[in-house]
C-alpha cells in the first residue's frame, strides 16, 4: 500500500525525475526508447529524406563523417536506411502489441474475474495457440496469406493476445478476492463496472510489464521474419531485410551488418530495461 | 551449576548505515530441568538471543559477551565445533511449523538424516529410532508417517515431527522460538505439554521458550525473563513475576492481558511505541513510556540492575533508591 | 490436457490450410489443367467431400503416418520430415546443453553470493541475452569465427555418418546462436529459484540440525530449486524450436524449420501443414515429459494434476 501511495503524483517534483531516482533500469530504458523513437519520428528531417537514394560513387564506403554507418552495395546511406527501418519496426511493434492488448485484456478480465465455463474456454484456447512456436505460426500465416506488413502485425498480435489474456486473467483472479471487490459487490455494483473500475486499474502493473516485454519481442519478430523474406518486402526499408541483403558483403564491409543489428539490439534492450525496472516502480503487485 | 550461562551478550548488525545493536548486555542462565520463558514484544531481540546461542546469526552480526555451555564459550566456537553442538547437544525448533520441514523429502529421511549425522547410526537402527521418536511425540502409526511428505501432515503434526527431530539426539538444551504460532489453541497446548514432559521431566534438559504470549509463560514456564528493546528488564520465578511484577514495563504487560484475571474492566495498553533500533537514547530504554520515570532514569548509567532476592532481579531505579 | 490441446492444434492447422487462396489442384497441374484433370485430383485429395469429412480423412491419414505429398517433388512428406527432423533435434539439444551448462552454474552462484561476480554476470546475460536478435548474433558469429578466424564453417550440414567431428563443428555456431536466448531466461530463473529456496524456513531448521552448508545446499536447496528450473526449461522448448527456424535459415541447415520456410516461400502447403503440426506436437510432448519429470521431483503433485 505504501508503495502504491508513493506513485501518486506529488506536487513539486516532476514524475519523470522521481521515476529516475527510483529505477535506473527504467530511466535507461526510457532514454534509449525515447531517443530511438524520436529519431524514427524525425526520420525525414534527420536524414537525406530518401532511404532508397543510390549513389554509385560511394559504393560500400566505410563509415565516415558523411555516412556514419557507411554505405551499402548500391551506395545507399546505411544510417538513413536504419532510421527508416526503425520506423517500420516501431510501427509494427506498437500496432501489434496494442491490438493484442485490445483483444486480450477484456478476455483476460472476463476469464479471471467471472471464470465459469466461458473463462475456462478462453483459457483452453490460449493453451492451444500458445502450443505453436510463435515464429513457426507467423511463418505459416505469411505463407498462406502472402507476406505483408499488415499480415505481420495481425499474426504477431494473434500470438501475443493469449499472453495478454493470461497475464490479465492471473492478475484479476488474484484481485477479485480482495475485500474491496467484495465491498463493491455488496454495494450492488455491476460486474462490468467492477471490472472496469476496480479490477483493471489494479491489474495495470503486470499488464504494463508484460506489454513492455512484448514490444521487445515484437521488434525481434519483425526483424527475424523480414530477414527470412516473409515480412516487410523491398523496397520498404526494414532492419531485418537489410541484414539479409547486406550479409553477402559483410566480409568486406562489416559495417553493413553492424549498424542495423546494433539498432535492433538497442531498441529491444530499451524495452526490456523498462519491463525489468517497472516492477520496482509499481511495488510487489507487478511481479507475477 | 547452570547448564547455560549467558553473560553480557551483545549482538550488533553491521548495516550500510553503520552498526545497530539488537541485543545489549543480556545476562541470564538456564538450569537443568527447567523451562525459562523469554518474553517480549516482537523486535525486542529475543529471537536474536536464540540464534546467537546456536551461532546461527547472519555473517554481518557481531557478538560480544559470553555464552558458557559445558565449560566452553559458544560465542567463540568456530563453525565446525558449532555444527557438532547444533541438533545434538543444543537443539532448536522455530515458529511457523508449516514450513519447517523440507517439502521434497519424506519425514523419515529428515529424521534419519539428523540421527546419522550426530549419532553415527547405521540406516536400519536410525530408522527404528526414528519410528520410536515419532511415537514419543504422539504421532499415531509412525511407521506409516515415516513415508509421508510434509505437505501430507497438518501444522500441529509437522511441529511434532520438528520436535522429534530436535530431541532425536537427547539435547541438553532445547530452544523453542515461538513454537506454537499459527497453531490452534488446543494443538498449542499439546505441543507445549509435550515439550515439558519429554524434555524437562524425562530427560532433565533445559528449555528456553521464546514467546510473546504471557499465557504460555504462565502455564508452562518455571522462570521468566522479560525483554524490552534489546535488554532484559526483569527476571524471576513465574509465580513471583505474575503475582508481584516490579518493573513498570512488566506491570504494563500484565495489565494489558485481556482475560480479566489481572486487569478488570477496560483493556489497558502501554502508551507510546517501542523505540527503533537506531533510536535508543542513553539510560533506561523504557523511560520515555514509563509512568514513573524520573530525571535520573535518563542518566547514561541508568537503570541499575537490582537483586531483590536470589531468584529475583529487576532493572529499575525505583528499587535502588531504598 | 495433452489430447485436447493437440486436437485444437490440428483443427487450427487444418482450417488455416483451407484458407489458402487458390486451388491446390491448379498448383499441381499448373498449365496442364483441364476441368477433368482438376476434378480427378479433387477426388484423389478428397477435396470434393464436406469440410468436416475432409478433416477426419486428413486426421486419419495423419495419425496413420500419411502426411500427404510434396506438391512439387511428389515425395512423401513423412520421408522429408524423417530426413529433416534429426538436424533440428541435434541443433536444439546441443543448444539446450550449451545454455544449461553455462546458465545453471552462474545462476546458482549468483543466488549464493548476491552482488558477486556471478550475480553481475547473470544480470548481463539475462538482459542482453533476451535482447539480442538471434539471426544477427548468428551473422556476427560467422563474421568473427568463420570469416575472421576461420575456425568453424559458416554454413551447411555434415551428416553424422561422415564423422562426429565434422558434424559437431558445423553445429557449434548455430547451437551457440540459439543457446544465448535460452541461457538468458534460464540464468534468471535459476537465480531466483535458488534464492527463493535459500530463504525458506526449512533451511534455517536444517542449519539448526547441525548440517554443513554444502550438505544443505547440494542435498536440500538444489533439490527444491530443480522444480521451477525444469518447468521453465521445458516451457522454453517451443521458443527454442521457433528460434531454430531462424537459425537454420542463417546457417543453411537442412532442418524442419528450413523445410517449413522453403515450403512456405514455394507455397508447398502439405509440407507446411505437416511441418507446423509436427513442431507443435513436439512442443506439447516435451511439456508432457517435463510434467512427468515434475511428478518425480515434486511430492506435492499427483497424477491427477496432469
Amino acid at each position: 500500500m505504501s508503495e502504491k501511495r508513493q506513485l501518486q503524483p506529488r506536487s513539486g517534483t516532476p514524475v519523470l525525475l522521481r521515476m529516475a531516482a527510483r529505477s535506473r533500469a527504467v530511466t535507461a530504458g526510457l532514454a534509449i526508447v525515447g531517443l530511438l523513437a524520436l529519431a524514427a519520428m524525425l526520420a525525414p528531417w534527420l536524414t537525406g529524406g530518401d532511404p532508397s537514394e543510390m549513389d554509385f560513387n560511394t559504393i560500400m564506403a566505410s563509415p565516415s563523417r558523411g555516412h556514419l554507418f557507411g554505405t551499402d552495395n548500391f551506395g545507399r546511406d546505411v544510417l538513413t536506411r536504419v532510421i527508416f527501418g526503425l520506423q517500420v519496426s516501431l510501427v509494427v511493434a506498437i500496432s501489434s502489441v496494442t491490438l493484442a492488448l485490445i483483444v486480450g485484456v477484456p478476455l483476460g478480465l472476463f476469464a479471471g474475474y467471472r471464470g465459469g465455463w466461458g473463462g475456462a474456454a478462453i483459457m483452453r484456447m490460449t493453451d492451444v495457440v500458445m502450443a505453436f512456436p510463435a515464429i513457426v505460426f507467423v511463418v505459416a500465416l505469411a505463407g498462406i496469406f502472402g507476406a505483408s506488413v499488415t499480415l505481420m502485425v495481425l499474426s504477431i498480435a494473434l500470438i501475443f493476445a493469449p499472453i495478454a489474456v493470461r497475464v490479465t486473467a492471473v492478475a484479476s483472479s488474484a484481485i477479485k478476492n480482495e475485500l474491496y471487490i467484495e465491498g463493491a459487490q455488496a454495494r450492488g455494483a455491476s460486474h462490468t463496472r467492477i471490472m472496469a473500475l476496480h479490477i483493471l486499474p489494479n491489474a495495470f502493473a503486470p499488464i504494463a510489464v508484460q506489454a513492455s516485454a512484448l514490444m521487445g519481442i515484437a521488434i525481434l519478430f519483425e526483424s527475424a521474419i523480414s530477414f527470412i523474406g516473409l515480412g516487410v518486402q523491398p523496397p520498404t526499408p526494414s532492419l531485418g531485410l537489410m541484414l539479409a541483403e547486406n550479409r553477402p558483403f559483410m566480409g568486406n564491409a562489416p559495417w553493413l551488418v553492424l549498424g542495423p543489428g546494433v539498432c535492433i539490439l538497442l531498441a529491444v534492450l530499451g524495452f526490456n530495461l523498462i519491463g525489468d525496472g517497472l516492477p520496482k516502480l509499481f511495488g510487489r503487485s507487478a511481479r507475477s | 551449576m547452570a547448564l547455560l550461562q549467558i553473560n553480557d551478550l551483545t549482538v550488533s548488525f553491521e548495516t550500510g548505515a553503520g552498526c545497530v545493536e539488537a541485543v545489549s548486555a543480556v545476562s541470564f542462565h538456564l538450569a537443568n530441568g527447567e523451562i525459562l520463558g523469554l518474553v517480549g514484544e516482537s523486535g525486542c531481540g529475543k529471537s536474536t538471543v536464540a540464534y546467537s546461542l546456536l551461532g546461527l546469526l547472519p555473517p554481518h552480526a557481531r557478538v560480544g559477551g559470553s555464552i558458557k555451555f559445558d565449560a566452553v564459550d559458544i560465542a567463540k566456537l568456530d563453525e565446525r565445533a558449532l555444527r557438532k553442538l547444533r541438533g545434538n547437544r543444543i537443539a532448536m525448533i522455530f515458529q511457523d511449523p508449516m514450513t519447517a520441514l523440507d517439502p521434497s523429502f519424506r519425514i523419515g529421511s529428515q529424521l534419519v538424516e539428523t540421527l546419522r549425522l550426530h549419532l553415527n547410526l547405521d540406516g536400519v537402527t536410525a530408522a527404528k529410532r526414528a519410528v520410536e521418536l515419532l511415537r514419543s511425540v504422539g504421532i499415531s502409526s509412525p511407521e506409516l508417517r515415516m513415508q509421508a511428505y510434509p505437505h501430507e501432515l497438518s501444522g500441529g503434526m509437522r511441529q511434532r515431527v520438528a520436535l522429534a527431530i530436535a530431541i532425536s539426539c537427547n539435547p541438553d538444551v532445547l530452544i523453542a522460538d515461538e513454537p506454537t504460532t499459527g497453531l490452534d489453541v488446543t494443538i498449542q497446548a499439546q505441543v507445549l505439554q509435550l515439550i515439558r514432559v519429554l524434555l524437562t521431566k524425562e530427560k532433565r534438559s533445559g528449555v528456553l521458550l521464546i514467546t510473546h504470549d504471557l499465557g504460555v509463560i504462565a502455564n508452562y514456564c518455571d522462570r521468566v525473563a522479560v525483554m524490552y528493546a534489546g535488554k532484559i528488564v526483569e527476571t524471576g520465578a513465574v509465580s513471583d513475576i505474575f503475582g508481584d511484577p516490579k518493573h513498570p514495563y512488566t506491570q504494563g504487560l500484565l495489565a494489558a492481558i485481556p482475560d480479566g484475571t489481572i486487569a478488570r474492566g477496560a483493556l489497558r495498553t502501554i502508551p507510546g511505541r517501542v523505540p527503533a533500533l537506531t533510536d535508543r537514547g542513553a539510560g533506561c530504554r523504557f523511560a520515555p513510556r514509563c509512568p514513573m520515570a524520573l530525571p535520573v532514569c535518563l542518566q547514561p548509567d541508568s537503570p541499575p540492575w537490582v537483586g531483590l532476592s536470589q531468584q529475583r532481579e529487576v532493572a529499575c531505579v525505583q528499587y535502588a533508591i531504598t | 490436457m495433452v489430447v485436447p490441446i493437440l486436437f485444437g492444434v490440428s483443427v487450427i492447422v487444418f482450417f488455416l490450410m483451407r484458407l489458402v487462396p487458390g486451388d491446390p489442384a491448379l498448383v499441381i497441374l499448373g498449365l496442364r489443367a483441364t476441368p477433368e484433370g482438376l476434378a480427378a485430383i479433387h477426388r484423389d485429395l478428397g477435396l470434393d467431400l464436406p469440410i468436416h469429412r475432409q478433416y477426419i480423412h486428413w486426421l486419419g491419414n495423419f495419425l496413420s503416418g500419411d502426411l500427404g505429398r510434396d506438391y512439387r517433388s511428389n515425395e512423401a512428406v513423412t520421408t522429408l520430415l524423417a530426413q529433416r527432423l534429426p538436424v533440428t533435434i541435434e541443433l536444439t539439444l546441443l543448444s539446450l546443453l550449451m545454455s544449461t551448462a553455462v546458465s545453471i552454474p552462474i545462476g546458482v552462484q549468483a543466488a549464493r553470493k548476491p552482488k558477486g561476480w556471478a550475480d553481475r554476470a547473470a544480470d548481463a546475460i539475462g538482459l542482453v541475452g533476451i535482447s539480442v536478435p538471434d539471426f544477427w548474433l548468428g551473422i556476427i558469429l560467422v563474421l568473427v569465427f568463420s570469416l575472421g578466424f576461420g575456425i568453424f564453417p559458416s554454413s551447411g550440414y555434415t551428416p553424422l555418418s561422415v564423422g562426429l567431428a565434422q558434424n559437431l563443428s558445423g553445429f557449434v555456431l548455430p547451437s551457440l546462436t540459439l543457446a544465448v536466448g535460452l541461457a538468458a531466461v534460464l540464468v534468471r530463473v535459476t537465480r531466483s529459484a535458488v534464492a527463493e529456496v535459500m530463504a525458506m524456513n526449512f533451511v534455517r531448521f536444517l542449519r539448526a540440525k547441525g548440517l554443513s552448508e554444502p550438505a544443505i545446499f547440494y542435498r536440500h536447496v538444489l533439490r527444491n530449486a530443480a522444480l521451477p528450473i525444469v518447468t521453465v526449461t521445458s516451457m522454453q522448448f517451443g521458443y527454442l524450436l521457433g528460434g531454430a527456424v531462424i537459425v537454420e535459415q542463417v546457417f543453411d541447415l537442412p532442418g524442419v524449420g528450413n523445410l517449413i520456410v522453403t515450403a512456405t516461400l514455394e507455397r508447398n502447403f502439405p509440407v507446411v501443414q505437416a511441418g507446423v503440426l509436427i513442431v507443435a506436437a513436439f512442443v506439447i510432448f516435451v511439456n508432457l515429459a517435463a510434467d512427468l519429470l515434475n511428478l518425480l521431483l515434486n511430492p506435492k503433485m499427483s497424477e491427477a494434476d496432469l
